[in-house]
């Protein structure tokens, strides 16, 4: 068995001064404090990768840099996935016997550090370099073949993906961290800039700096790490078998049924949203809202602070913000910080059961986490 | 790019867009590799595309990814699902919508000759 017992992460969006260090570095004390934890007591430490620093080694980088002697130790890499499958490797690694209390941290400056184009043109070199990239599709371009394809097969209009803008917006609006905060609606949204039809500029998630940590142990704590799972269905778009179907719940009744819980037991999810349509999709596949019913289900409320399944209550990668690693390791961290009865004036009553869902590359790596309130 | 790569451009350049089959399981490869993905035969086959299909997707772009590409801005990245059962990515002329009959053709872009598709 496997507790989070503590968080932290920094403000997320333009971070003047800092670099992927420094930023990690602060999560990382933040994490300790909130954990109750000295350097002494870790013994794991996992990172993520950084696209404004690439090093080869990270996590061994950062262990020096911040002062952690890791009996175990390693740089991991699942794209925006790798957030949730660090805290999974965690769990399995604090089970296993092998550690006590793993440190986990994900972070960049890769809005100050490297600015938007080079990270779009970074970015765009996920997709296969032979068979992809010589038609010039960035990720929003992927993204918006999904889009196009699941509209179309589910009858559903640009305004019905504009509803997951607007809901993470909200929630960021009362968050004092979140990157973006002022308030939109859904003609906001239909009136943004085209980046790849039908996706709009709000309808992507923006470039931010920021860090995140978790502290994952083997003592009993406010929130247990109760179930995880992963599915790898493809890499490349050109290799997925449908853009409607992502054996998305492949992952996530792994992860409910090692906790014991059903999915209508969930009462508060961290479900990663890179665009509009990946919320839209992921909430579907996942069954928190029937195939084509997402949207009408956020406009009953169901996804917001007063729902019975409050989505992203800090804004998301869409609103929150997205720095890679920490944009998913976010999730985690409020979802946790929710079950905790940590989220101070943004706390929403007697959450018990939180699913977390990441993802990396096109709703491809995914991996999904269920915390449950332990208190 | 390797070999495989390497030999799946040329055969654009003469106009053939190349589908790599398995002659042990018969499978289709989503893209070319040495060996057979699905059981792992290195008995494999280039089947030429006869070129008709249906648009299973597309996605005019707006924001390119490099200087290169903001020269063809705006520029439609279709995937198509092919007769033979196999779905390839390619350029399309704009106006087409998901669904649409469409035949393969070429355009040149830098030193590559992209599949292009046209209505049909």
């Amino acid at each position: 068995m496997a507790w989070i017992r503590g968080a932290g992460s920094t403000a997320f969006g333009r971070l003047d001064g800092e670099h992927t260090l420094t930023l990690m570095a602060r999560a990382a004390s933040a994490a300790l404090q909130d954990a109750g934890c000295e350097r002494d007591d870790i013994d794991g430490l996992l990172c993520g990768y950084s696209t404004a620093l690439p090093h080869l080694m990270l996590a061994s980088v950062f262990g020096e840099y911040f002062g952690i002697d890791a009996g175990y130790c390693h740089t991991v890499q699942v794209g925006g996935g790798t957030g949730a499958a660090m805290t999974m490797l965690a769990k399995r690694l604090v089970e296993s016997g092998q550690c006590r209390n793993v440190l986990v941290v994900g972070g960049e400056n890769r809005l100050t550090g490297q600015g938007s184009d080079k990270t779009v043109q970074t970015l765009a070199e996920v997709g296969h370099p032979d068979f992809e990239t010589p038609f010039g599709p960035t990720i929003p371009a992927y993204y918006a073949l999904v889009a196009a394809r699941y509209m179309h097969e589910h009858g559903l209009t640009e305004r019905d993906l504009a509803e997951f803008s607007v809901l993470n917006r909200r929630h960021a609006s009362t968050h004092p961290d979140a990157h973006f905060k002022t308030l939109i609606d859904v003609d906001d949204v239909m009136s943004s800039r085209v980046i790849a039809a039908p996706l709009k500029l709000f309808d992507c998630c923006p470039i931010s700096d920021g860090a995140c940590a978790v502290v994952v142990g083997g003592e009993p704590s406010a929130v247990k790490l109760a179930g995880a799972g992963q599915v790898h269905p493809f890499q490349h778009v050109i290799a997925a078998q449908s853009l409607t179907e992502f054996r998305s719940s492949e992952a996530s009744q792994r992860a409910l049924t090692e906790a014991g819980v059903q999915l209508s037991d969930v009462d508060i999810a961290g479900i990663y949203d890179s665009f509009s349509i990946t919320l839209l999709v992921f909430i579907e596949e996942l069954g928190l809202a029937a195939r084509g019913q997402a949207a009408a289900a956020a406009r009953d409320g169901k996804f917001g602070f007063g729902g019975a399944v409050p989505v992203n209550t800090h804004g998301g990668l869409m609103s929150f913000g997205h720095s890679g690693v920490a944009g998913g390791l976010a999730h985690v961290v409020e979802v946790y910080r929710q079950l905790a009865e940590r989220a101070g004036e943004r706390q929403i009553p007697n959450r018990r059961v939180g699913l977390v869902h990441g993802e990396g590359g096109i709703l491809s790596s995914q991996i999904s986490l269920v915390l449950l309130n332990d208190r | 790019m390797d070999d495989v790569a390497g030999s799946f451009w040329a055969a654009c350049e003469r106009g053939e867009l190349l589908l790599q089959r398995c002659q042990t399981c018969e499978s289709w490869q989503c893209y070319p590799r040495p060996f057979c993905a699905s059981c792992g035969g290195e008995s494999l086959t280039d089947v030429k595309a006869r070129g008709n299909g249906h648009i299973y997707s597309l996605t005019e772009v707006i924001r390119a990814p490099t200087p290169e590409f903001e020269a063809l801005v705006p520029y439609v990245i279709a995937l198509v699902d092919l007769e033979e059962g196999v779905r390839v990515m390619g350029h399309a002329e704009s106006s087409l919508t998901l669904d649409d009959a469409v035949t393969l053709g070429f355009c040149v872009h830098g030193e590559l000759h992209l599949p292009y598709f046209t209505r049909r």
